[in-house]
């Protein structure tokens, strides 16, 4: 059987994804990355292998997220995408009758608009995390609310709280202060609920043509208490799919199997990659005065990849000694 | 006599002005390097923290250039049109440099407001005091004038046919002469908007020009826009629009939406410039009533990381191709750009 892996590799969470032909999801994991790419990159790989079936064979992979490059050069990627394109990709596939995608993760927010099955539009947080699951992390851990519980508690709620979600620190002092107050932790839970969904809406959905079906996924989408809050906002259902929170790993393994039967083989390393020891090193360049802080990707002491150079220097030369080391073997 | 001038801030806008001017006077222009690590970490370094990043960059390049020049020129524009400003951290420029650097060279700061009345002769009268730094010879001054009014004439009309800024200044013009064809060979243009110093400054704006152009699109900006067109386009808005750069950021996003000569509008604006954050309001919402023509802004500041963009842009460009390959209607690279 042909299998195909999709690698998400985000700031909170690494996911992965085994599909075959049809784009059914064979096994999912859902890892915290913890600040340790790597480290999660060949956990996740081994836990897959272990729940592989024995006559199954992996012809392509995709990676996506913020951590894509690292990931693609550790498996071997066929394609390394963006994190629009991947979602946008899985979810049309799972729900072809989407209209609008709201994702939630850990540092990152987006909403892409699709109209009759192209996606037309999108945005994307800027510099500020308000909107995103880590703000959710961190009040969860201010409050002592494991975040697992923080929807159901919300749901909970008797009480509207308000709580000003313009900011991350205002909305802690704002917390504090209703706190003082005697709020019931459920209603404030719910007020924060509530912020995020608000700062989500006027910030990364300003402006945003927001039509059902409304699609909500990532990491955060788990949360019973912010599916709600979106669908009292926008006066409609949100629906929230089966695999949510591997969406994007989902859409890393269609490209690939895409990409792989368009140039018919696949560069995918194999699962001996979890015993091989990749190391990030990094020097600065002295070429010139931009001073690029240029990053090594180590793989058994030898060098897979090289990016961060501005002018390419490092980057070229690396891709030129490994085309030539690949004419090599093939003669 | 050696002229410092800064790469930075309206150097894309009137190198070519300022260059004759100093040069047809017997002074060496000299230009800071283009933008660096160095460069830009020197500028920010002890300086006001809540100015923007173009503006600690010229300071930035103004240190690059205090050992190297007899004199640097740092004019302070309070006005380049009638009844109309730019930012006011242009009229402070001067002040904010020489009060924030030790052991400057002197400095050529000379006042340029053209609100009044707009007219030659207020150009002419700044640069005869311009001028005067240099010789006391006013009929040297004047035809100097002349030929650099007559350059930058030039550099107006290379630039309305389609070059950028980029493609003209420094060692890339001779290979924008002969990639001229090549340039009309793009079938499609994607719109790349912002303040000229974010836009074309490569360091900045994280080579977005390159990477679009790489991606095999043309890239239109607002410096490619004839003046009547933009003029015509801030008409239709309610209010006069009194920031040069920003009615032409505005206008020119109109015109290409409007007369569909790009396939999207990408808006750069640095974090904390006042004049962006009501006119990219402006282009989004007024854009989107217009046409179904999609529409990225991009904030960068000191601590943006290339990947961010780098995801925004590749995200941008898939977007646009898939829409490609669903609509028919794809217009010709300039076909609409510049009116019979």
């Amino acid at each position: 059987m042909d299998y195909y892996l999709g690698v998400d590799i985000g700031s909170v969470s690494s996911d992965f994804v085994l599909i075959d032909e049809e784009h059914n999801v064979i096994s999912k994991l859902y890892l915290k990355t913890q600040g340790q790419p790597i480290k999660a990159i060949k956990d996740g790989l081994s836990l897959l292998q272990d729940e592989m079936p024995d006559e199954a064979d992996i012809t392509g992979v995709g990676s996506t997220g913020s951590g894509r490059d690292l990931a693609g050069v550790m498996v071997g990627a066929d394609i390394v995408k963006n994190e629009i394109t991947a979602h946008a990709v899985a979810t049309l596939e799972k729900v072809p009758d989407v209209s609008t995608i709201l994702e939630i993760g850990g540092q990152d927010s987006k909403i892409i608009i699709i109209r009759d099955g192209i996606v037309t539009d999108f945005a994307m947080n800027t510099v500020c995390a308000a909107g995103t699951g880590s703000f959710l992390d961190r009040q969860a851990a201010r409050l002592g609310v494991p975040i697992e519980q923080f929807g159901e508690m919300a749901l909970r709620s008797t009480t509207k709280v308000r709580i000003a979600g313009r900011c991350a620190v205002f909305a802690e002092s704002d917390m504090i202060h209703k706190q003082q107050m005697g709020y019931e932790p459920e209603d404030i839970i719910n007020g924060l609920c509530e912020a995020l969904v608000r700062n989500y809406l006027n910030n990364v959905g300003k402006g945003k043509e927001i039509l059902p079906r409304v699609v909500f996924q990532g990491g955060v989408a788990a949360n019973i208490g912010i599916k709600r809050a979106f669908e009292e906002a926008l006066k409609c259902d949100v629906y929230v799919p089966e695999h949510h929170e591997v969406m994007g790993a989902i859409g890393a393994a269609i490209l690939a199997q895409e990409e792989v039967e368009r140039k018919g083989y696949t560069d995918f390393r194999g699962f001996d990659l979890v015993d091989m020891d990749f190391k990030t090193k990094s020097f600065d360049c002295d070429g010139c005065a931009n001073q690029c802080e240029v990053v090594q990707i180590m793989a058994d002491k030898q060098v897979v990849a090289r990016w961060g150079d501005r002018c390419g220097k490092w980057h070229n030369a690396l891709l030129k000694r490994q085309r030539r080391d690949k004419d090599k073997a093939m003669a | 006599m050696k002229i410092g001038i800064a790469k930075g801030l309206l150097y894309y806008i009137y190198y070519s002005l300022w260059r004759t001017f100093f040069e047809k006077l017997g002074c060496e222009v000299i230009v800071s390097d283009d933008t660096n690590k160095t460069i830009l970490d020197r500028g920010i370094k002890d300086f006001a923290d809540d100015a923007c990043l173009p503006l600690k960059l010229f300071r930035g390049h103004i240190l690059e250039l205090a050992s190297k020049s007899d004199a640097i020129f740092v004019p302070r524009l309070v006005s380049v049109a009638r009844h109309e400003y730019i930012c006011p951290k242009f009229c402070g420029l001067p002040e904010m440099i020489k009060n924030s650097i030790a052991h400057l060279p002197p400095i050529i700061d000379e006042t340029l407001n053209m609100h009044k009345n707009g007219s030659e002769e207020e150009m002419r009268r700044f640069f005869m005091s311009v001028g005067h730094h240099i010789t006391s010879d006013k009929s040297a001054i004047s035809e100097a004038y002349s030929e650099a009014v007559k350059a930058q004439r030039n550099y107006d009309a290379l630039l309305r046919s389609g070059f950028l800024p980029v493609d003209l200044l420094g060692d890339r013009r001779d290979k924008a002469f002969r990639e001229i064809k090549s340039a009309r060979d793009y079938s499609q243009a994607i719109g790349i908007i912002g303040h000229p110093y974010v836009i074309y400054d490569n360091y900045l704006s994280m080579g977005l020009i390159d990477k679009v152009r790489q991606a095999g699109y043309g890239v239109i900006t607002p410096e490619n826009v004839a003046d009547d067109v933009i003029d015509e386009e801030a008409d239709k808005l309610p209010k006069r629009m009194f920031y040069t750069f920003g009615k032409a950021i505005y206008a020119s996003a109109m015109h290409m939406i409007r007369s569909k000569s790009v396939r999207g509008v990408v808006y750069m604006s640095a974090f904390g410039c006042g004049v962006d954050a009501f006119i990219t309001e402006l282009v989004q919402r007024r854009g989107r009533r217009l046409d179904n023509v999609p529409i990225m802004i991009l904030n960068i500041d000191e601590h943006t990381g290339q990947a961010g963009v780098d995801t925004r842009i590749e995200a941008f460009l898939d977007m646009i191709k898939w829409r490609d390959q669903h609509e028919g209607d794809v217009p010709a690279y300039r076909q609409y750009l510049h009116r019979g």
